[in-house]
């Protein structure tokens, strides 16, 4: 390699042979050079680049956990964790120190985004099928993932102690006391006693500011190799004879990373200041406020646990999260890979799933409140098997019947949805089913938990 | 490696044993110790995080207030004890724990209905604290209420889980 670039400018001016100088790189842009080529290849497939094809949700997810590392750091200066403390310090910030509002606002919402982000970026690695081909592994570590985003939004939402940390808190932990035989010492253990207080703040804190972003950066660093060891992301097979086309990394897709962080930073910037982050009354454990609600993105679950025993829902949920985790090895056709819903027949299959969820949720919930009445119609059954055993089985029945539906292809005429799209559209029923169910929880449930409209 | 040392037994540090080389009783030895070692440093980091306020997060024996004080048919809130101290209208006492078996919220107690509401998820409760809700499976848990010298005490240390009222969890004076 030429060390051209070491020398000062004057000398790297170069005649070419018409007598026009050209400058050869600078110290600056090979270090930068060398920087990116660090995380990315020198040169990138040319379909990778789609942005329609990832829709730099993952890049999106990484800009929004290092906003939020910075932001955290800035809080972590003003913030006190006592019980006695902790609210008016989280006052003071509101109140008394400058951009004080703003920082806790970028990092409320940010963790927020990221949220929904890295639930879209889960999505579209489905529906692409980007979890086939020797990338289960990684499609286990971005679940991973997505579940220590969710424990890191968790820990951190009891930290404002107002009524909205303390008792979506309480309602969470209880959850715990319903997993057999180890509940009660499972909740004691988090809590630091048998109700949120001093303990739970102290625990909370650690795990928030230190425990969460450390396995975070651990498991994000191994998801971002994995994708190198891939060969980069996923992207359709090629037609025989086909030979792949390569871009330059620096500036097709440095290029299209820019425009994202400015996008990202754009965006939660301004919504950051036109939308402070909410702050209730003080945390007051004689008093549950009505409705007492979980974080937003726990409220799908909360809507369920209206329905059926809080074990049915966990069950239910460990199901769901092991039936995800498990899939690369169920749907082991890799021909369809970095193709949108497989195929069109997949499309069908998805969109059916999809409006399926669309009737039928809706209706369940509206018929639970109204009119199904299990323990008023076999008077003198368990509770265990009104509320609990009967609910799941009809829940797993509904997710088998549209499996084998979409595999007997009496749904579309002539063509038949093979395993790997049928599964495709038991998974938009299910993701649809749950963005309905948290709607429903954030818009449609008034005082004491009871259907309202929002309007 | 095993063949070598067939061989030649004195020579490659063979110990007495011949099933057993130095090396690898070093190497179950060093497993074996680690293992140990790992099992308590995870038993010590359990103690060390386990629940540190279990003891006196209740009151103890609360002295709530005289007999006579309580009108038959009432329900008082304890605040300081987190309970609901129940008069019954043929003079018992009964003391049911405020949390909600289904969530842990509070529940409040509705006057005009005569009935306990947890606003978490609208469960409701009978002024004996028996459930009537499909959601929730059991009663409210109560402490054990005493008498002494006219005045009514609660035994605030645990709360005692039962799975549906029953007429002996009522105490009566005298």
């Amino acid at each position: 390699m030429s060390l051209e670039f070491i020398k000062p400018l004057r000398e790297r001016l170069q005649h070419r042979d018409g007598g026009e100088e050209v400058e050869l790189p600078s110290r600056d842009s090979h270090v930068r050079n060398n920087l990116i080529l660090h995380l990315h290849p020198s040169r990138v497939p040319a379909q990778a680049l789609r942005f329609s094809y990832t829709w730099g949700l993952g890049g999106i997810s990484v800009v929004l956990v290092l906003l939020l590392g910075l932001t955290g750091l800035l809080l972590m200066f003003r913030y006190d964790p006592r019980v006695e403390y902790a609210y008016v310090s989280i006052q003071q910030l509101e109140t008394e120190v400058m951009f004080g509002s703003f920082i806790r606002a970028v990092h409320h919402w940010s963790a927020n985004f990221l949220v929904i982000a890295s639930f879209l970026h889960l999505v579209r690695v489905f529906l692409t099928g980007s979890f086939k081909q020797g990338r289960s592994v990684n499609w286990i570590i971005g679940l991973v993932l997505f579940v220590i985003v969710l424990a890191g939004n968790f820990t951190g939402y009891l930290l404002p102690w107002d009524q909205l940390s303390y008792w979506a808190i309480t309602v969470s932990t209880s959850l715990m006391v319903y997993i057999p035989l180890l509940g009660t010492a499972v909740r004691n253990f988090f809590l630091g006693g048998p109700q949120v207080g001093q303990a739970a703040l102290s625990n909370f804190y650690a795990l928030h500011v230190v425990f969460m972003p450390a396995l975070l950066l651990g498991f994000m660093a191994y998801h971002l190799w994995k994708v190198r060891k891939n060969c980069g992301i996923s992207q359709p097979l090629l037609k025989e004879g086909e030979k792949p086309k390569f871009k330059s990394t620096n500036p097709y897709l440095v290029n299209i990373e820019l425009a994202a962080v400015m996008m990202v930073l754009v965006v939660v910037g301004l919504y950051a200041m036109f939308n402070p982050a909410p702050l209730g009354s003080i945390a007051n454990p004689m008093v549950s406020p009505n409705p007492a609600k979980a974080a937003w993105y726990f409220l799908g679950l909360q809507e369920l646990l209206l329905h059926m025993h809080p074990l049915a829902v966990m069950i239910i949920l460990g199901l769901a999260v092991v039936t995800l985790a498990i899939t690369p090895w169920i749907d082991r056709d890799f021909r369809d890979i970095g193709i949108y819903f497989r195929s069109a027949i997949g499309k069908r299959a998805a969109v059916f799933g999809s409006l399926l969820a669309v009737y039928l949720v809706p209706l369940a919930v509206i018929l639970d409140e109204f009119w199904y009445d299990v323990p008023g119609w076999l008077p003198g059954v368990h509770t265990n098997i009104t509320v609990g055993v009967i609910p799941f089985l009809i829940t797993i029945s509904v997710f088998m019947g549209i499996y084998f539906l979409l595999k007997s292809g009496l749904l579309f005429k002539n063509e038949k949805t093979n395993h790997s799209e049928a599964l495709l559209g038991v998974f938009s029923f299910m993701m649809t089913g749950l963005i309905l169910l948290t709607i429903v929880g954030i818009y449609f449930r008034g005082q004491n938990m009871a259907l309202v409209l929002p309007f | 490696m095993k063949k070598m040392n067939e061989q030649n037994p004195e020579k490659d540090g063979l110990s007495v044993s011949k099933n057993v080389s130095r090396r690898d009783f070093l190497n179950i030895s060093l497993k074996a110790l680690g293992g140990l070692a790992a099992i308590e440093l995870g038993v010590a980091g359990i103690l060390f995080l386990r629940s540190r306020s279990l003891a006196g997060e209740f009151g103890g024996v609360m002295t709530i207030g005289k007999i006579e004080g309580f009108v038959p048919g009432s329900v008082v809130e304890i605040e300081d004890g987190n309970f609901y101290l129940i008069c019954t209208e043929d003079g018992g006492f009964m003391a049911v724990y405020r949390r909600c078996p289904h969530l842990g919220c509070t529940v409040k107690w509705m006057e005009n209905e005569q009935k306990f509401l947890c606003p978490c998820h609208s469960a409701t409760f009978a002024k004996t604290g028996d459930f009537n809700n499909k959601l929730v499976a059991r009663a409210l848990d109560y402490f054990p209420v005493s008498f002494d010298k006219g005045m009514v005490k609660v035994d605030t240390t645990a709360p005692i889980v039962r799975e549906q009222h029953l007429p002996q969890h009522v105490s009566y004076p005298g």
